[in-house]
This record gives structure tokens, C-alpha cells and sequence, in this order.
């Protein structure tokens, strides 16, 4: 089965996977993401590693896109939103904030990952939620949990891939990873963000984005 | 003739029971001319007495010797400190007041910080420190005295990007110190001429080429099956010859044996404690990867006679005066003719003693890979090590590194940077992009914004940009050899060597695996270190390290086609040939055998695909440009994804679906016309260049790999140089590295004159076209190999779909 979304169902909860590695969820409206890495490239060059810019805005660009298409209430942003802490001359808290005048959605939630170190700085954009926040019977974690919850979950982090193969040829691209514990854990949105191969557990299952299409592989 | 030299010199000669040579004599007495020059001499003839004499006398006659005289460099810091050893023994024997000291990546901060108070007279180091004593502020200070640059095992460093990297540090000195020497140690090379000019550089035409002693008698043997024996035609790892080894290992005396890759050493020394476990204590392992002091220990035990064999991978290739073994063995494939030339000197060091080795054949085909390089050593065919040209990895790095010291100014360098062999061509367009690449990033302003790594000052001078840049700079001008490292560490404490992050990285905790000769459970990975714990279960899986597939040489290749057409013919005049004649002639029988007037080509089908074989004979690198442009033309008739592996002998294409192919289609695949062009174009479709990138990200200082215990500024700047390649792509695909990427596929990795070549020699070739049921000898090795290659001219959506669409075939 593969569509543009795939709809599932998450400790009783429905949820929609799209094909643009984000989650919408139609009973509340909201739009989830995890791991943006803004700034990424910048961090990057600062420390004289030359990699040219254009991710931070390319996945800024493909976030409003998505909202644009989908009109959500609340826009969710689970965890590693900044990459490193951010430079006192950069232009990226200005950047941000740009884009969050110019985007049309009422709220937008960020859970504090690992690398958000400075997210404090752009509590204008966003508003700040400890990970763990409960949001309408969803956790909305940064870090997957190590031991099992007692509620539906949705977390990011992993930078989820799959790797493929049929006879000679060989592929790797992003996937959804539903635990079998109602848990569900986003690829990266981020433009320049590596994967971290992930083989499915028992009772898991991914779900594979091609860009276009999103098709269940276990 | 014997000049007059110091008496210092000659009488330490007397006292030692040795004669001067006349080769040493003849570089002796063109050092103190003044003069520069490559010393070419077997292993073990007094090579390194050859260089180090002359810079001797010198003192001995003036009397003048305070501060830093010589720079000896050595290719392995493992190495560094036998010739320390030696190069003191001689100096102190001669009556100078030396200090000679080594300095690598092992040194102290304090020792470092002493030679550069008060430098030693004799500095032993590798390229890669070498470049980082020019990162410091005082580096013209430090060479202002010096009087010669004395390389060590220049065969080892021409051809490599260390080479370059060597080239401009050499260029630096000679600009810090006019008249500097250079000497050179080299084996026997193909191109001697050329090896002396690329380390003399450009501006010096009158070099001397000294010929030492000439190569001893070497006897090549390969242990033979057993006539009932079944030999394995591919990918093995040659334990079944166990009996023939231990017999081998019997008599007293000690015994190298080496392997081709860390992984077989590692097996070996497994097997072998298996079969004897009464030679424990006499048993070594020495490779790379291994601990540094562990090595030392094994070496110090061979040279006492304490072990009865240590495996050991190249790593114990080198070292001029390294202590002589009574016994070689090679496992697998010499690959090449000088290689293993090199590996037999490493016994009977006498100088009336020959050298021998016995060679293990790891499979059938081996067999003829032993009997041609025992014919090309006789008829004296030796390979070249071509030296490369215009690697700007190279020059940015090195750009920083002067940034990072003295700093620079740009038409000075440009002309002394053009000064050397691999740069004399540069373009002031190349030139210019690599000042752009360190200062901004980038030649589009735009898309390098806050870039931060070299400034031009006011005063038009480049320097680094700040403390941190230059910190991660001098932690990186090592990379030029190494893959990203993870150091393997007990959980108790105790270093025991580092391995591939790859590796590591596919391992779970719980995990156990063969290192070191070691038996090791994974318990976590942190910080760039593993940590580990003995483990006593067997299922073991072997570390596969990057770099350890060595190509046949093409000196080697064709003279195992000539053995074929030979066996074509009936001949059979060499045991090893006599050994699988019953191999060569199943292959005959259900196929052809390849002569030097026809191509073969193989079709089959199998559960996988419709495999391809042909069997050129031209090498691995240009068999994978021709896969890679047969795979392209292919895709281009209809689209398809293939699957490409490639050895010395031919190439395998595998794909799904294939019309028949008759002699017309192979005529229009295999045409030379617009080669250039499609094959840039199968480049893009395939793996092949994103794969180079990894080594030029690396260099160029685009990959930053971290180090241990250094957490999490590290792991921010981390990314895949696949990532890295991907974005330069789409926001800056002019950018030269890319283009490098291409060209060193196409240049040197896909060699595309031996390409070319290759296509002619078709041109004028029989075609003989073969459908066998079955995986011919010839084809067998292709299918078993591991490593491949892709190459796809279909949509990526298509290809996910048809995977899918197995896996739920598969699940219903």
C-alpha cells in the first residue's frame, strides 16, 4: 500500500504520515516535525568547514509549504530545532522570526531537543514545551523513550532511514517507525541531516517516504 | 674508486667489519658537492648508510653542526623509531656529538616543545608531522640550519596524496633554505627517473639516479594443493593450506607471515593458534590498527628471535634495516611484482644469502597470479608508481597549514607551490579558486555566508581566522591517510588499537568480534571509543577495513594472459599451471579461455538476473570503467539498474531483464566514440564519484571527523561527506572539489587512457560470445565479490516501488 499519506492509528489516535517526512493530524489539526537543524550548515562554516548555505532556508520553505497545503491550528515542532547554540552576529534568530511573521498558524509549539541549547532566544516564534508535554493524550517527546509509556508517544531524534534492496540494486531513504508500544518516531525534517539506519523490532513497523509516496515496507 | 673521506667515517666502517660500497661511496661524494639525488638499492644493501653518510662527513670536515642539520622523513611513524636507532648508532660511531630524536604524532607535548627550544641535530619524522611543524608560528626559525631532507621508502609515498602532500613541503623547505639537499630511498621502480624528478621537483634538472646493490636472487615457490584436493575458485581465505604453513613453520628461526588485508591477518593468527596452540607464546600479530605499543612489543620480539611467526599486513612491509626473518610467506595474491620482490627481501639479510617466499594461494586463479609474477621478476618487468598532479584537496590543505603558521602571500606561494612536480601545471584559475575555497568558502559569495577559516590581512598576508580554526586544522593534517577512527578501549582501561568507524557503527552491544587477535564483546560506543570486554563465545564477526584491496598490477595482468593463451594452447611449463590445468581446461570446455587475440564474454542467468561477464585483462580500475560505461550504454537502450563488481581479470554487469546481444550490439557498446562523454555520464549515474568525494571531503578539511574525548562541538560539526556532496551539488555544482571527484574517477580511478587503450585492443579482438549454463571458473570470482557498485538509469521511485513490491511478495 502507498498513497501521497497513510493514515494510522496510534493508541487509539489518528494520524496522518506524509510523504514530506511530517505527521497531520486531523482531529486536532496539527501539524507535527521533528529535527529541523536550523543553522546547521552556518555552524558549519563559522568553523571554517566550507559547506554552502541554503538548508536553513530550503526546510523553512518546505515547512510553509506544508502549511500553506494543510491550514493547521497548531504547528509541532519535536525537539532539535537549532543545530548548535547560535553565533551573536547571526542572522538566524532574525531569519526564524521572519518566517514566523510570515507564516499563517495560530500557535507553534517547540519541545526542547538535545542541540536546543539557545532555544530560549526565540520564545517570541515559538512557545517552549518541556519534552514529555501531554497534548491532548499525545506525549510529544524529542528523545524516543527506553522504557515503555503508558500513553500514545510521538518523538524524533533518530534521523530514522531504511535501507532497501532487490537483487543488484540497493537504496536508503527516510522512514516513519512505529513501535509497537503506540509510539511513534518522525524521520528529519531538516535539509541537511544525515539518517541512522534503523531495522524494525518485532512488532514494529516503518514507513518509508520517498518524497512522493508513503509506503509501509514491514 | 675510493675517495679520501673523513677518517671518522671509514675507520667506524673497519671496526664494523664492512667495506664502503660503491654506490655509497658515489652518493657520499655527490652530497658533499653539493648535490641532490634518489638511492635505489634491494632491501637490507646499507641504503640508509648511503643517504646518512654524506650529511655525516659533512660535519665530520666543517665542524659545524649546532641546530637542526637533517630531516630524515619515514612513511610509517611505526617506523620512526628503528631508524632513530640506526641513524645514532652511525653518528655516534663516527665520532659526532649527535642528538637525533624522532618526532610523529606519538611525541609528547614536552619532548615537541624541548626539540623546538633546542633542536635536535637529526630530526626523524613522518610527511604528516612534517606538515604540522610547518603550522607553527617560528617553522622558518626551526629549518633556517638545514642542510639536507633525506626520504625514506620514496616508493611508498609517489603515488599517494602523502606524496603531494610531501612535494609541498618540500618546497617550503627549499624556499626557507636555499641549496637544500634532497635524497631519496626508493625499492626498484618502473619509472625510477620519474620518482627522482617528482621528489627533486622542477628546478632540479642535474639529479643523480644512484644504483645500489642489484636485487639478490629471489625464489618465488607456491605451496600446491594436493593433486585430489577440490581448490576453491573464489574468495578464500587459503586456511586449507594450513598443513603446508605449519610444515613451512617447523624448522627453528623466526617467520613473516604476510596477508593483503588486516581482516586475513586477523583470521590467520585465528587459524593458526587453532591448529597450534603449543606455539602460543611464539606467535605474533602486527597490523595498522593495532596499538602502537603492542607493536613495538612484537617488533622488539622479532628482532630478539623470541617468535616463530608473526602475520603482519603491510605494516611490516618497510623499514630499510628491519630485523631479517629466516622465512617469508605470502598469503594470496603478490598483486604485484615489486611488492612482493619487497616482501621476499625481508628474508636472509646476508649479503650472499637469497631471498625466497612461499606464496599461499587463497583460490584457483592465484596460482597464475604466482607463476606471472615469478616470470616478470625474472624478465625484470617491475610496475611504476606514477606520482599524481593537481590535487587541490591537497594544496587547500596545505594552504591552511602555512596559514595556520607563518601565514603567506599569495604570488610567492603560487610561484614555490609551482615549484614541485604534482603542481608545475596549475592554472592561476585553480589557484585562485583554492585562495577562494580557505578564505570564503566558495567562489558565490552567496552561498558561503559567515564563512570563517583564513583571512587576508591588511598587509595582503593570509592567516588563519582564529585559535579554534587552527586548533581543528592541526588535528586534522593527519587525515590525509586515515579513515575516521574509533579508538577500542577495555572498559577497565587498556588501549588496544583503533578500527573503522564503519565497522563499529553496524555493531550492536552484546556483539562480539576478532580484533587484535583478540575475542572482544562491544559494551557501548562513546566519544569516538569503543568499549570492550574479552569475550569467550566464537561467533566472531572480522572488522573489514577501507583500503585493504590492493589492485593486480598491470604488469602482473598481462602476464597472467600470456600464461592463458599458453594453457590455450596446451602449454604447461610452470607447476602452478599444471596444478589447476583440470580447472583451466573445465573452462575451456564449457567455455573459452581469454588470449591476448580474443575477448570473451560470458551471458548467464541464474535466480538473481541475467549476469554479464568479459574478461579484458586491463585491471581493476579501467574493468570498472568499462563496467560503468557498458552498464550506461545498456540503460540507455532501455532503463535499468545494474549491479557491477570487477577484479583484475574481467567484469560481472547483473541486472534484471536483458535482450540477446549479438556481435553488432558489442561492437556498438564496446566503440571508442564519444567515450569521454558517456562515460562522465555514467559517472553521474553511478556511485563512483560520491565514493572518491569521501577522501577529498577529508582532506580538503570538509569532513570533520572528531575526536575522542572531545563530545559534542565535534559531533555538531559532523556530517557524511555523502551529505556534504549532495548539498555542494545542489547549491555550488561548480565547485572544483567536484570536478576533482570527477577527474580522479576518471583520471586514476577509472584510468581512461588505459580505457581507451583497452577499447583499441577490443577494437581489433575476436569476439567470442558463450552462454554456459552454469558460473564458469573465470565468472565465479566475479559473482562472489562483495564489493560493488550501481548504476541505474531508472526513476528512484520506480526502484522503490519494485523493492516493495518483493519484500511483499516475500511476506505473503
Amino acid at each position: 500500500m502507498s498513497a501521497r499519506k497513510l493514515t494510522l492509528e496510534i493508541g487509539g489516535i489518528t494520524l496522518e504520515l506524509l510523504a514530506e517526512r511530517a505527521v497531520y493530524w486531523p482531529a486536532r489539526r496539527a501539524l507535527l516535525v521533528a529535527d529541523l537543524h536550523l543553522g546547521k550548515t552556518e555552524t558549519f562554516r563559522r568553523a571554517g568547514i566550507a559547506v554552502p548555505d541554503g538548508d536553513t532556508q530550503d526546510t523553512l520553505a518546505r515547512l510553509q509549504h506544508l502549511i500553506d497545503t494543510f491550514k493547521p491550528g497548531e504547528l509541532i515542532l519535536l525537539g532539535d530545532i537549532l543545530h548548535a547554540r547560535i553565533a551573536g552576529n547571526s542572522q538566524l534568530p532574525g531569519q526564524i522570526k521572519a518566517w514566523r511573521d510570515a507564516v499563517d498558524v495560530p500557535s507553534i509549539l517547540a519541545v526542547i531537543g538535545n542541540h536546543d541549547h539557545d532555544l530560549g532566544r526565540l520564545n517570541e516564534a515559538f512557545t517552549i514545551l518541556d519534552e514529555g508535554a501531554d497534548y491532548d493524550g499525545l506525549s510529544l517527546l524529542h528523545h524516543p523513550p527506553a522504557t515503555p509509556l503508558s500513553t500514545p508517544w510521538i518523538a524524533g531524534h533518530w534521523h530514522p532511514v531504511a535501507r532497501l534492496s532487490h537483487g543488484p540494486d540497493r537504496l536508503r531513504a527516510p522512514v516513519f517507525v512505529k513501535k509497537a508500544n503506540h509510539g511513534l518516531i518522525l524521520p528529519a525534517f531538516g535539509s541537511f541531516t544525515g539518517g541512522h539506519p534503523v531495522t524494525a523490532q518485532t512488532g514494529d513497523r516503518r514507513f518509508l517516504t520517498t518524497g512522493e509516496e508513503v509506503i509501509a515496507i514491514d | 674508486m675510493k675517495a679520501a673521506f673523513h677518517p671518522g667515517l671509514t675507520e667506524w666502517f673497519q671496526r664494523q667489519g664492512w667495506q664502503p660500497a660503491d654506490f655509497q661511496c658515489k652518493a657520499w661524494t655527490a652530497y658533499l658537492q653539493g648535490k641532490s639525488g634518489l638511492i635505489h638499492s634491494a632491501t637490507g644493501s646499507g641504503k640508509s648508510l648511503a643517504a646518512w653518510g654524506g650529511p655525516l662527513l659533512e660535519a665530520l670536515q666543517s665542524g659545524q653542526d649546532t641546530g637542526l642539520q637533517v630531516l630524515w622523513i619515514t612513511p610509517l611513524r611505526a617506523l620512526a623509531g628503528d631508524t632513530v636507532k640506526n641513524l645514532r648508532e652511525a653518528s655516534e660511531g663516527v665520532g659526532l656529538d649527535w642528538r637525533v630524536e624522532k618526532r610523529t604524532g606519538d611525541t609528547s607535548a614536552g619532548t615537541r616543545s624541548r626539540q623546538r627550544k633546542q633542536p635536535p641535530q637529526a630530526l626523524v619524522t613522518t610527511p604528516e608531522s612534517l606538515s604540522l611543524l610547518l603550522s607553527y608560528a617560528n617553522a622558518s626559525d626551526q629549518f633556517r640550519g638545514l642542510k639536507a631532507v633525506i626520504v625514506d621508502e620514496w616508493h611508498e609515498l609517489i603515488g599517494s596524496k602523502r606524496g603531494v602532500q610531501l612535494e609541498l613541503c618540500l618546497a617550503r623547505l627549499r624556499a626557507l633554505v636555499p641549496g637544500l639537499r634532497t635524497w631519496g630511498l626508493s625499492a626498484t621502480l618502473g619509472n625510477l627517473n620519474e620518482a627522482r624528478d617528482c621528489l627533486l621537483g622542477p628546478d632540479c634538472p642535474d639529479g643523480c639516479l644512484i644504483q645500489g646493490q642489484a636485487a639478490r636472487e629471489l625464489s618465488i615457490q607456491a605451496a600446491l594443493p594436493a593433486a585430489s584436493d577440490r581448490f576453491p575458485w573464489a574468495g578464500h581465505l587459503g586456511t586449507h593450506l594450513m598443513p603446508a604453513v605449519i610444515e613451512h613453520l617447523q624448522p627453528a628461526g623466526s617467520c613473516l607471515l604476510f596477508t593483503n588485508t588486516r581482516a586475513q591477518a586477523e583470521r590467520w593468527f585465528e587459524a593458526l593458534l587453532q591448529a597450534r596452540s603449543d606455539w602460543l607464546e611464539g606467535l605474533g600479530l602486527h597490523h595498522g590498527s593495532i596499538d602502537r605499543e603492542l607493536r613495538e612489543r612484537i617488533e622488539a620480539g622479532l628482532a630478539a628471535g623470541d617468535f616463530r611467526c608473526v602475520v603482519a599486513t603491510s605494516s611490516l612491509d618497510l623499514g630499510v634495516d628491519f630485523s631479517p626473518v629466516d622465512r617469508v610467506i605470502q598469503i594470496g595474491s603478490p598483486k604485484g611484482v615489486a611488492r612482493l620482490a619487497q616482501r621476499a627481501g625481508r628474508s636472509g639479510h646476508q649479503p650472499d644469502a637469497h631471498s625466497s617466499i612461499l606464496c599461499i594461494p587463497t583460490h584457483a586463479l592465484e596460482l597464475i597470479e604466482i607463476a606471472a609474477a615469478r616470470r616478470a621478476w625474472q624478465a625484470g618487468r617491475i610496475e611504476a608508481r606514477k606520482p599524481l598532479t593537481g590535487c587541490l584537496d591537497v594544496l587547500a590543505q596545505h594552504l591552511v597549514t602555512l596559514a595556520t603558521g607563518e601565514g603567506f602571500e599569495s604570488a610567492d606561494l603560487l610561484d614555490e607551490v609551482r615549484r614541485t612536480h604534482a603542481y608545475a601545471n596549475l592554472s592561476d584559475e585553480a589557484w585562485e579558486w583554492t585562495l577562494e575555497f580557505i578564505t570564503r568558502g566558495g567562489p558565490v559569495l552567496q552561498a558561503y555566508p559567515d564563512f570563517s577559516r583564513v583571512v587576508r590581512g591588511v598587509d595582503g598576508r593570509y592567516r588563519i581566522a582564529g585559535r579554534s580554526q587552527a586548533m581543528r586544522h592541526r588535528m586534522s593534517i593527519g587525515t590525509i591517510t586515515s579513515d575516521a577512527a574509533i579508538a577500542v578501549r577495555y572498559q577497565g582501561g587498556g588501549h588496544i588499537g583503533s578500527i573503522e568507524e564503519s565497522f563499529i557503527a553496524r555493531l550492536k552491544p552484546g556483539d562480539v568480534f576478532l580484533f587484535a587477535g583478540r575475542s572482544l564483546e562491544l559494551i557501548r560506543v562513546r566519544d569516538l571509543t569503543a568499549y570492550v570486554r574479552r569475550a569467550g563465545r566464537r561467533r566472531q564477526a572480522i572488522p573489514r577495513w577501507q583500503g585493504g584491496r590492493l589492485p593486480l598490477s598491470g604488469t602482473l595482468a598481462s602476464e597472467v594472459l600470456m600464461l592463458l593463451a599458453k594453457a590455450d594452447a596446451g602449454q604447461f611449463d610452470e607447476p602452478e599451471l599444471v596444478a589447476i590445468r583440470p580447472l583451466l581446461s573445465l573452462q575451456q570446455q564449457v567455455s573459452a579461455l581469454p588470449t591476448p587475440q580474443t575477448l570473451l564474454i560470458e551471458q548467464s542467468r541464474s535466480r538473481e538476473g541475467i549476469h554479464l561477464f568479459l574478461y579484458p585483462f586491463a585491471g581493476r580500475l579501467a574493468h570498472e570503467g568499462l563496467a560503468a560505461l557498458l552498464a550506461w550504454r545498456l540503460g540507455q537502450r532501455q532503463p535499468a539498474t545494474f549491479s557491477i563488481a570487477v577484479n583484475d581479470y574481467g567484469l560481472e554487469l547483473l541486472t534484471d531483464e536483458l535482450p540477446r546481444l549479438d556481435e553488432t550490439d558489442w561492437r556498438q557498446l564496446l566503440d571508442n566514440d564519444n567515450l569521454a562523454a558517456d562515460l562522465l555520464s555514467a559517472l553521474n549515474a553511478s556511485e563512483l564519484a560520491r565514493r572518491q568525494f569521501r577522501d577529498i571531503a577529508r582532506v580538503a578539511g570538509l569532513v570533520f571527523q572528531g575526536y575522542p574525548g572531545r563530545g559534542k562541538t565535534a559531533r555538531q560539526l559532523q556530517a557524511s561527506s555523502g551529505l556534504i556532496f549532495d548539498t555542494l551539488s545542489q547549491y555550488d555544482p561548480d565547485n572544483r572539489l567536484l570536478t576533482q571527484a570527477q577527474e580522479e574517477v576518471l583520471d586514476s580511478a577509472l584510468d581512461i587512457e588505459r580505457l581507451r587503450e583497452t577499447l583499441a585492443t577490443v577494437a581489433k579482438q575476436q569476439l567470442v560470445m558463450k552462454s554456459p549454463q552454469r558460473f564458469t571458473p573465470l565468472a565465479f570470482p566475479l559473482w562472489a565479490e562483495r564489493q560493488r557498485n550501481r548504476l541505474s538509469t531508472q526513476s528512484w521511485e520506480d526502484r522503490v516501488k519494485r523493492m516493495v513490491e518483493q519484500l511483499e511478495r516475500a511476506a505473503s
